[in-house]
């Protein structure tokens, strides 16, 4: 036994043993695939698997020319589909949900090219509380490879990472107040209403002859600041109680109208109140017209919670919070352009330039939109 | 400008890192190259050739031997931990059993040693070493694994059994290796130096390339920086291709505040990692502010590893919060955590110079005891720790 473990081979290994040792510089990610659990609504998952470890785990390269390209990962998705379906359980509440793959894509992600496996999660619990994700993917090919699990809800994203000792990872919805719930329809709310530029452009136009009053035909700066604001108030106040209305009933599924339409009547709404600075025939009564328009955009802001597919119990606070998120957004719109218009009523191009020349601008813009959003077609550069 | 730059790429790493997966038009789109593409072509065929006998005999341990041994070979030259995962994954038959063959028992405490599972590499060794105590290999494998743990006279132990094992080189080599590392760095250059005068016929190159990284480094932490250049520049030319070797060289140029240069070599490197932090150094050094590229690439490696829960970079990560976050309380935590794993002379630094940085000196405590326990000379470790206020 004495020397036997002494052969050619020790020269070749002693040095391999002790600089091996010194490969400190780990700098490179170690091998990792990133699975994204979507739990709302149709519960669906996001898969990626690094290429270069499939590669050793089911052979991807069948050329052999060590570039993987498109259509060998495509012809490879039988056997990839079934190499993860064995290795990867999910269950939510104790019960098992079945993984159904549906596409495969492309990720290049910033630290590699991945395999995007797409699939849908079919539980049978609903609302499910606590996912329980088991997987041993390409843990046979790289024994140090990590999976990063991340569960995403509409109020969270709490992840957990899985490896070779660790194969079983839980995540449980965050145990969320309901006013914490309400906050994030809040921000939804004032994300939405701050992206919808047809709707902010309604509550500008409505805003623009605010400081001005009619004066033997012609258009005069208002005197009183406070009842100037006054009046906003109740314009602003009639529109939101219209729009909160049929967003409501929208939501709730007891008012359905084809979204085309609802879409091209709000950009119609925008053309009659530009048009009606320019003529005010319509002056009578400062709340009639904001809230009958009201009425018109509550449908339209209801696509985004129908969206979500919310249960009857979340959907109060979701359009609570939504709503009151809306409102937050418009009266930010206010406070901002309102100040700045009772600066400007005294300039004395206000009422020609601003009102009429602004309103008519917006008038024309309004008109695009809806011809776009009725006929399906694109007349403006920016998607409105 | 660098903190701030940074403090914004935080705020986009989250949509960074997660994209949208796209469908390519055409089937003949490359999605990816994969490494053994670059590789030179005889190390190309090897790990061919050993993939296929592999496959062909998962359970042979001759053919997992060579296979886990060819990805060994390309971890030390890539420095990409992949690789390693990948080795140990041929392994995977015999975990948990006892039945192991003693060749392949050596390779799984390399590749865990590779991986930082220092733990698990030394019960491999100690149970090979019981069962097997001539075996040359494991022996030296063993005194590496305490170098890196910061244990030199657990090393020495291994060194001398090796002396009396294997031929004279390699003992020699580890017992001077020992030896600098506990007191004694002056008579082992010296004793480094006469073997490198030895005919070089009794060299393999291997062996060779071994014996002047070490000289190199002894040489390096007495200060003597013409000496180790010399020897750098001689492995550079023998042994470029090991990422270790790369690495030495750059941690040279920056020693000697060779900013442009180490640049320069990093850029003859893309492809490697470990040169990253070292450029991103230089490129401050240079000009601050410039080293944005760097620093985002780095960046996302790491908040990459932190999502995965690594462990294997806490000692760049360290250096990184460092020298570019300016966050020496948290640099410090992540220093003190790569203690725990590995103490190497790299680590003892990082440690101090966090501890001072933060005006901690009494957090460095761990690394000042082990420097007397220990005798560990390093010109720019013992000038740190004299600033912290403790002769060492």
């Amino acid at each position: 036994m004495k020397r036997r473990f002494q052969c050619e081979r020790l020269g070749h290994w002693l040095i391999g043993c002790l600089l091996l040792a010194a490969v400190q510089a780990h700098a490179h990610l170690a091998g990792t695939s990133w699975l994204t659990l979507h739990a709302d609504a149709p519960a669906t998952l996001q898969f990626d698997l690094p290429l270069r470890d499939l590669d050793v785990a089911i052979g991807l390269d069948r050329d052999a020319d060590a570039a993987i390209t498109w259509g060998e990962l495509r012809a490879a998705r039988p056997a990839l589909e079934a190499y993860v379906l064995a290795r990867l359980s999910i269950s939510a509440d104790g019960r098992p949900c079945r993984v159904q793959p549906h596409d495969l894509l492309f990720n290049a992600r910033n630290d590699g090219a991945y395999a995007s496996l797409q699939a849908g999660v079919s539980c049978s619990a609903t609302r499910t509380q606590q996912f329980v994700v088991t997987s041993r993917v390409l843990q046979d090919a790289d024994s140090l490879h990590k999976t990063v699990v991340t569960l995403k809800t509409v109020t969270g994203a709490p992840s957990g990472v899985l490896a070779g000792d660790r194969p079983v990872v839980q995540l449980e919805r965050h145990a969320v107040t309901p006013w914490h719930e309400i906050l994030t329809f809040v921000q939804e709310g004032v994300w939405h209403i701050w992206q919808g530029y047809d709707h902010l452009l309604f509550v500008f136009t409505l805003l623009l002859p605010a400081v001005l009053v009619r004066c033997e035909g012609r258009w005069v700066p208002i005197s009183d600041v406070r009842s100037c604001v006054r009046r906003v108030a109740w314009t602003i106040t009639a529109f939101t109680v219209a729009h909160s209305l049929t967003l409501a009933l929208a939501t709730t599924g007891l008012l359905q109208l084809p979204g085309r339409l609802v879409e091209a009547a709000i950009a119609a709404s925008v053309v009659v109140v530009a048009l009606n600075n320019v003529w005010p025939l319509l002056t009578r009564d400062r709340s009639a017209l904001p809230f009958v328009f009201g009425l018109v955009h509550g449908c339209g802001l209801a696509s985004t919670l129908s969206d979500l597919e919310l249960p009857r119990t979340s959907l109060l606070l979701a359009l609570g919070g939504f709503n009151m998120g809306v409102e937050l957004g418009q009266m930010a719109l206010v406070l901002l352009v309102l100040p700045l218009l009772l600066y400007l009523r005294h300039w004395r191009l206000y009422p020609v330039a601003t009102l009429r020349l602004g309103s008519l601008l917006i008038a024309v813009a309004g008109a695009l939109w809806c011809a776009e959003r009725l006929f399906n077609l694109q007349l403006l550069p920016a998607a409105a | 400008m660098a903190r701030h730059c940074f403090v914004l790429l935080l705020l986009f790493l989250p949509l960074n890192l997660a994209a949208a997966p796209t469908r390519p038009a055409n089937d003949a789109t490359v999605l990816v190259v994969l490494p053994s593409a670059t590789l030179p072509a005889p190390e190309r065929r090897a790990l061919s050739e050993a993939v296929t006998l592999w496959r062909a005999a998962p359970r042979d341990p001759g053919a997992t031997d060579r296979l886990a041994r060819v990805y060994l070979q390309l971890a030390r030259t890539s420095a990409d931990p992949r690789w390693v995962g990948y080795a140990l994954a041929t392994l995977q038959p015999w975990n948990g059993q006892d039945t192991i063959p003693p060749a392949l028992r050596l390779v799984r405490a390399i590749a865990r040693q590779a991986g930082h599972q220092f733990g698990e590499a030394r019960r491999d060794l100690d149970r090979l070493l019981a069962q097997h105590p001539d075996y040359a290999e494991a022996r030296l494998q063993r005194a590496s694994l305490a170098l890196v743990q910061g244990e030199p006279q657990l090393a020495r132990a291994d060194c001398l059994a090796l002396l009396e094992l294997a031929t004279l080189l390699p003992g020699l080599v580890c017992q001077a290796e020992a030896d600098a590392a506990s007191g004694q760095a002056s008579a082992a250059l010296a004793r480094l130096t006469a073997l490198t005068r030895m005919p070089a016929a009794g060299l393999t190159p291997e062996l060779h390339a071994w014996l002047l990284r070490t000289r190199a480094d002894v040489a390096m932490r007495l200060g003597q920086w013409r000496l180790a250049e010399g020897d750098l520049r001689q492995l550079l030319q023998t042994d470029a291709a090991t990422a270790a070797t790369r690495a030495a060289w750059a941690d040279w140029l920056l020693a000697t505040r060779q900013w442009r240069d180490v640049v320069a070599f990093a850029a003859r490197w893309p492809h490697d990692d470990g040169l990253l932090l070292r450029r991103a150094l230089a490129e401050q050094q240079l000009a601050p502010g410039t080293a944005t590229a760097s620093i985002r690439a780095l960046a996302d490696r790491f908040a990459s590893a932190r999502l995965r829960g690594e462990r294997l970079h806490l000692r760049e990560e360290a250096r990184f919060v460092l020298d570019f976050q300016n966050d020496p309380q948290s640099a410090l935590t992540l220093a003190l955590a790569n203690w725990q794993i590995q103490r190497e002379v790299e680590d003892a630094r990082l440690v101090l110079r966090c501890a001072l940085a933060a005006r901690q000196p009494a957090a460095a405590r761990p690394v000042l005891d082990w420097m007397q326990r220990t005798s560990f000379e390093d010109r720019e470790l013992q000038q740190l720790a004299r600033r912290a206020g403790v002769r060492s």
